[in-house]
């Protein structure tokens, strides 16, 4: 009778390892293209307790430098973000960071938060809501982000949404079937396009009268009750950009609900000159600052984290050398000979 | 609940959990149970039609049988009743028993007719109205079909006739009947049972066999792959053939439509047939096998001997030897031999019932005039095989040709598969012209033909195109070799070691290559919209 249960058990264990490397096979690996689907799965890689934690869109992690955070004042960050992220979904990626990592300050960027209330986009939610790993958080990020047409069981048997990539599969998926090496730089991703010197952008390009959508304003204050709960700071930022989807309005109604609940909201958009930018050097289209912007734009950021969060003050504390340092190096040699994230990535 | 989404395999899972945790006598009630969940998940709005027809069909099975129980009690009691008396007797007792026969058979069909063909009827009044009034006031009604009506229909109108014709006892246990009439594996799209048949494994509740369950699941995977990799990657090629015919897509564009709908339907409906017996025989449920290697007929006679094999032999007799054994046909020939010709009064009786059977099969197929077409193409061509035997078997003797001979066989399968494709225009065209225009292009327009226009605007990529094609040999292959037994026996008889990487192996074949999920246009079950 032992010995019919073992082989019954024997079985069920190899169809299982059978069906998880099939379904590690055809998972898109993100890591020589469209590189954001590593920010996710690699935040779990961060076993350093952080002290800031950026969620939002692409413009988080094109345009804010982790490493640069730690260069200027010691600050271990991650940016937690994704193409196209909703507000919705910033509000798990931020969830489940207090739970794992209970950093001191969330900083939600809104920039998305004009998006109608049945956005969906498949394939970038999927980037983030596949890396997460099994949780409450989880589960509820997907049955907020779930589409009309999608299937919860297609999150948890991803082989049945990716099943179709069988005459895409490339040495890529071989390669990166066990092991996928680190990409992104705490979640930044290094890019250094630069804008062609003939294109031109016309600021704030969303039609003015424009405001947040009623999903967007209800995860933002269900982000402000979490932080309340945890007794983490929140700060509410829009990153710089040349030509984007902000106007007067959203920024009015913005501010004044971060007046209503005591949370502080800063617009970097009419900093663009103060922070030193060039058009044509620091950003890779009309909204997304390229790495070298990011490292302008970031000291800036520290300038402002610093002056307003007593609770990242360093000051105090004795700097011991970690894998931050080591992580700094790496950046600081992709940033030298400018070589971009989705390259194959480093070995950290 | 689609049979091929995961709800429904839940659905089997859980079922089968109860069912073998339940003591013996309890399982079939499980059964029945799930089966009137599932018919509530799927069509609770319109639960009532089966309901009516579980009721009136099991009262006046009970009915009928019991004048023919009452009937020999009275013979039996009444030894001193003359010959007459006993035949006057008999005659009331059948007169009764065909009354209640037909007054539930009326209702029910009538209930069937009424789903089919409302929406027909008010699209025509409507027309008239128009066309002789000018009235523009147009009437609508939105009819909900219940599931499976015309497969559950003829099941319990089948069950009734035998019971009439004292084939065997009627079951008296109501919700036992009534399991009967709403299995759930095969009220989607059928095979309609006979419940000698059916009976004989449906109440008996066999022990925990992991043999089967493996064995079912095996059928069930073997189905998926017809739906899934062969049918459903080729049903939008076929359809946007036939929307955008017109635009240049003619010649062999539509010749290789009519070959791939060919290969559709049969993934579709004999793949569908495959999860319905897989299910069941998880259950340790016998159902009668629907298909038999249809595409392998030499005859379109024996083609349909071959596919939907328990709607030709419900017809059959049903409708068919009761027809052809109806006094006024039997008459109608006798005349028509004394007064016109020998040999077409000897055609009638069997002609006759042919030309009702056709034309109600294709009205059994759908409402449109275009089945109504089909059938009755059909039966041009059955009669025209039988009539022209005798030409044929000259020419053979004169040619001396082998019929034994492959080459001979393979002229005939080709043949009848071709014909029997052509044939089908009927069904994936919205309406008679549109199919013989269909037909027609055929033969024109073989210069335009492109590739790429295939895997661009018609929709079947490069790589789709290689894998279907690659499926359906392989499909053909497993059926050939089906013919000398059964394949999942003889797998089953391997290490089980090696049963488990066939059988995980072919499963992930499935789940890669099957045309499904988000972005994908698979479809419903075609059988399961009649």
């Amino acid at each position: 009778m032992m010995k019919k249960v073992f082989n019954i058990l024997k079985y069920i264990v190899i169809v299982a390892v059978a069906f998880s490397l099939l379904t590690m096979l055809f998972m898109p690996k993100y890591i020589e293209k469209n590189a954001d689907g590593r920010i996710t799965p690699e935040f779990y890689r961060e076993k350093t307790p952080l002290d800031v934690v950026f969620v939002g869109s692409s413009t988080v992690h094109a345009g804010i430098s982790p490493m640069t955070l730690y260069k200027e004042g010691g600050l271990r960050a991650y940016d937690r973000s994704n193409s196209s992220q909703v507000i919705a979904l910033s509000y798990y990626m931020a969830k489940e960071a207090i739970r794992c990592n209970k950093p001191k300050l969330i900083v939600c960027e809104v920039g998305f938060i004009y998006q109608e209330d049945d956005y969906v986009d498949e394939g970038s939610s999927r980037k983030s809501l596949d890396g997460m790993k099994w949780s409450k958080e989880k589960v509820d990020a997907i049955k907020a982000m779930i589409g009309e047409e999608e299937h919860f069981i297609d999150y948890v048997f991803p082989i049945l949404r990716f099943h179709s990539r069988w005459n895409d599969l490339c040495a890529e998926d071989i390669k990166y079937l066990l092991y996928k090496p680190t990409v992104t730089y705490n979640g930044q991703l290094l890019q250094f396009k630069t804008i062609s010197d003939d294109k031109i952008y016309d600021p704030y390009g969303l039609e003015e009268g424009t405001i947040a959508t009623e999903r967007s304003m209800y995860y933002l204050q269900k982000l402000v009750d979490l932080c309340n709960e945890n007794d983490v700071e929140l700060a509410l930022i829009k990153l710089p950009m040349i030509n984007g989807n902000w106007c007067n309005s959203i920024d009015d109604q913005i501010q004044s609900f971060a007046d209503k609940n005591g949370v502080l909201y800063k617009n970097f958009i009419d900093d663009f000159d103060s922070i030193g930018f060039n058009m044509h050097e620091d950003f890779t289209d009309g909204q997304h600052m390229n790495s070298i912007g990011a490292e302008k734009f970031t000291k800036v950021l520290y300038g402002f984290l610093n002056d307003n969060y007593s609770v990242l003050d360093k000051s105090s504390e004795e700097t011991k050398p970690d894998i931050f340092v080591k992580k700094l190096n790496n950046y600081n040699y992709a940033i030298e000979n400018k070589i971009p994230s989705e390259r194959g990535g480093d070995d950290l | 609940m689609s049979f091929i989404s995961l709800k429904f395999a839940l659905f089997v899972i859980i079922c089968l959990l109860v069912y073998y945790i339940c003591p013996k006598r309890f399982r079939w009630v499980v059964l029945l149970v799930a089966s009137y969940v599932f018919y509530a998940i799927c069509s609770l709005k319109v639960i009532e039609y089966i309901i009516i027809t579980t009721i009136t069909t099991y009262i006046a099975s009970c009915q009928i049988e019991k004048i023919a129980v009452g009937q020999k009690a009275y013979i039996k009691e009444h030894k001193d009743l003359s010959k007459d008396e006993k035949k006057a007797y008999k005659s009331k007792c059948k007169n009764k028993q065909r009354l209640i026969l037909w007054s539930v058979i009326i209702l029910n069909i009538g209930f069937l007719a009424f789903l089919k063909y409302i929406q027909l009827g008010v699209a025509y009044y409507n027309y008239y109205r128009l066309m002789w009034f000018g009235i523009t006031d147009f009437k609508i009604i939105n009819v909900v079909m219940p599931l499976g009506v015309s497969f559950y229909t003829f099941q319990s109108v089948g069950y009734l006739s035998d019971i009439f014709n004292s084939k065997f006892e009627c079951e008296k246990n109501f919700f036992k009947y009534a399991l009967f009439v709403s299995f759930f594996p095969q009220i989607i799209q059928g095979p309609i049972s006979r419940f000698n048949e059916l009976s004989e494994t449906l109440y008996c509740c066999p022990d925990f066999d992991f043999y089967r369950i493996k064995s079912g699941f095996v059928r069930i995977i073997w189905g998926l792959f017809k739906k899934l990799v062969i049918a459903d990657r080729l049903a939008p090629y076929v359809r946007n053939v036939m929307e955008l015919r017109e635009y240049n897509f003619e010649g062999f564009y539509v010749l290789m439509a009519v070959f791939f709908y060919s290969m559709q339907i049969y993934g579709d409906f004999s793949g569908g047939i495959d999860v319905t017996i897989g299910v069941a025989e998880m259950f340790g449920v016998n159902v009668t096998e629907n298909f038999e290697r249809p595409f392998f007929s030499k005859s379109i006679s024996e083609y349909w001997r071959r596919w939907h094999i328990t709607l030709g032999t419900w017809f059959k007799d049903y409708i068919f030897y009761p027809l052809s054994l109806w006094k006024p046909f039997l008459n109608l020939g006798k005349w028509v031999k004394n007064h016109i010709n020998e040999g077409l009064g000897k055609r009638v009786p069997l002609y006759l019932p042919l030309i009702i059977v056709w034309t109600t099969t294709g009205m059994w197929h759908g409402s449109e005039s275009r089945y109504v077409v089909w059938g009755l193409l059909n039966l041009f061509f059955v009669i025209l095989g039988t009539e022209t035997e005798g030409i044929s078997e000259k020419l053979i003797n004169k040619y001396k040709i082998n019929v034994e001979g492959f080459c001979f066989k393979f002229y005939r399968v080709v043949k009848t598969f071709w014909l029997m494709s052509f044939l089908r225009l009927f069904d994936i065209n919205k309406n008679t012209e549109r199919a013989i225009a269909a037909f027609k292009s055929i033969f024109r327009g073989w210069s335009y033909f492109k590739w790429e226009e295939v895997y661009g605007t018609l929709g079947l990529k490069k790589e789709d195109l290689i894998v279907a094609l690659v499926a359906i040999v392989f499909m053909f292959v497993i059926e050939l070799i089906q013919r000398s037994g059964s394949i999942r026996n003889r797998i089953f008889k391997l290490k089980p070691t090696t049963q488990l990487i066939i059988v995980t192996a072919f499963s992930f074949v499935v789940i890669i290559f099957g045309y499904y999920g988000l972005g994908f246009d698979s479809s419903s079950f075609i059988y399961g919209e009649f």
